[in-house]
């Protein structure tokens, strides 16, 4: 039985707004609710599209103790599908392989294809027998989850119920469409992964604020100060914080990366960093980009998968390779650099007399706007049932 | 009175279907597919001359299943042989 925390007072404005109950990032009741009317009634990320590139790639994927499988079909389609077999329900694949033809489940061999279908059930109807009038193939495919592919990261809709992505998301699409360029990501070096023992939003909401930037980061003081931030708070859409002063990274000789191509002169100094809600972090700049994929593993620990990408592909740019490994380095800083806070916050949200805490009401928005957004989905969660 | 002693392979089908089994065996410990695909085929195709078509199409079933795993293009063919002995699904590769 669900405690339904208190959210009223979440849901008015950052002046007089308090942030989420700790339950919220403490209690596994409270997590499990949100894995339902947050997480699965929305699109979340659970990968990216260059961890199978190639058609017959597949790569099981545990979201939030839901079995998945991203699967690069012969067309080149990404599609995602329940990772269990329509037969006994064991797992199809337990590690990432290619599929040279089907997915043959290890237990009975009942094999499917790259979209999905139920090819052959075999013995199904008795030894040598590969068929019987009551197995009807064609509703025994694979449990296909919605799928959608932006800027590299896989999202998906476990629930089915969501607005179309283009729908969900189309403002920020809208937003940032001059970064509808390709991207390619920057090898080995350009893949990050960090394991935080705190609750997945709380790195959402360390990373769409400015207001930390001075004090966790004093490095970025030099040429990223806070007073060139702002703020983005788009209710019910997205949040995060862009600079007016972006500043490329040089390599020794002064060699920089390529642009990506068509930007306006806007981006010749500007950057953003946004949330798309509710698990996914992004990050555009002139010359390269990001995405972090948060991975919720409980109430207290998420998994953060980040990834590095540019406008030309290494193999392209080969004198680059040093500066891509300088600006994994210094972003690995950063990133690290925010471990000790998000940590904390996990830590301070087990005092039991923190009220949810009083935002800023200059300085949090972006934070509060995330609130207000969860608060709303888990309302409506609540009234659904 | 003494037990006799075991007799020979008197055929060399019994022989054949020994070694078949042994490779077969083999096959599968170090995950040959191809080979699976081969040998499985063979069984199938013996079990036939030998006038056992269920024993046939379980063997052909199994031969089948690996070329289609690895996409090996001995499937189609198999899949017609199942096909035509009623034995599956026509499978459109």
């Amino acid at each position: 039985m669900n405690k339904h925390t208190p959210l009223a007072s979440v849901m008015t404005s950052v002046n007089f707004a308090k942030g989420l109950p700790n339950a919220h990032y403490v209690d596994p009741e409270v997590f499990a609710e949100e894995r339902q009317s947050v997480l699965f009634s929305n699109w979340s990320g659970i990968g990216f599209g260059k961890d199978i590139p190639e058609p017959g790639d597949a790569k099981p994927v545990d979201f939030l103790g839901m079995p998945l499988l991203m699967v690069r079909d012969r067309d080149g389609e990404l599609g995602v599908f329940q990772n269990t077999c329509r037969h006994r329900g064991m797992i199809l694949v337990d590690q990432p392989k290619k599929i040279g033809g089907v997915i043959r489940c290890p237990y009975h061999s009942w094999c499917y294809d790259l979209k999905g279908r139920l090819r052959v059930a075999p013995h199904v109807g008795g030894p040598g027998h590969n068929k019987h009038e009551d197995v009807d193939f064609d509703t025994l495919g694979l449990v296909r989850i919605r799928s959608y592919v932006w800027r590299d990261v896989v999202f998906v809709n476990v629930d089915g119920t969501a607005p179309e992505f283009e729908d969900a998301h189309a403002s920020l699409m809208q937003r940032w469409k001059e970064f509808e360029t390709p991207l390619y990501h920057g090898g080995p070096s350009a893949s990050l992964r960090l394991d935080i023992a705190c609750n997945w939003k709380l790195a959402v909401e360390n990373f769409c604020e400015s207001y930390h930037l001075p004090w966790v980061h004093p490095g970025l003081n030099s040429y990223s100060r806070l007073e060139d931030h702002y703020n983005v708070a788009e209710e019910g859409k997205y949040s995060g914080q862009g600079t007016h002063v972006y500043r490329q990274i040089e390599g020794e000789e002064g060699e920089k990366f390529p642009d990506f191509g068509g930007l306006s002169a806007k981006w010749n100094e500007a950057a953003e960093y946004l949330v798309v809600y509710p698990n996914v972090m992004l990050g555009v700049q002139r010359d390269h980009a990001f995405a972090f994929v948060l991975e919720p593993k409980d109430c207290g620990n998420t998994v953060e998968h980040i990834e590095l990408y540019y406008a030309q592909p290494p193999e392209a740019t080969p004198e680059l390779g040093a500066l891509r490994e300088s600006n994994a380095a210094l972003w690995k800083t950063v990133f690290e650099e925010d471990v000790f806070v998000v940590e904390g916050m996990q830590k301070g949200r087990h005092g039991s007399f923190f009220d949810g805490g009083k935002f800023s009401p200059v300085m949090d928005g972006p934070t509060h706007c995330f609130h207000h957004w969860v608060a709303s989905q888990v309302l409506e969660g609540r009234e659904a049932q | 009175m003494a037990m006799p002693a075991l007799a020979p392979p008197t055929s060399t089908e019994e022989v054949d279907g020994k070694e078949l089994d042994r490779q077969l065996l083999a096959a599968h410990d170090r995950d040959d597919k191809l080979a699976l695909v081969r040998l499985y085929r063979i069984a199938g195709m013996q079990a036939e001359a030998g006038g056992d078509v269920d024993a046939a199409c379980f063997y052909l079933t199994h031969a089948f299943v690996f070329a289609l795993e690895i996409g090996a293009p001995e499937a189609v063919d198999l899949n017609l042989m199942l096909v035509a002995r009623g034995r599956a699904h026509r499978v459109v590769l």
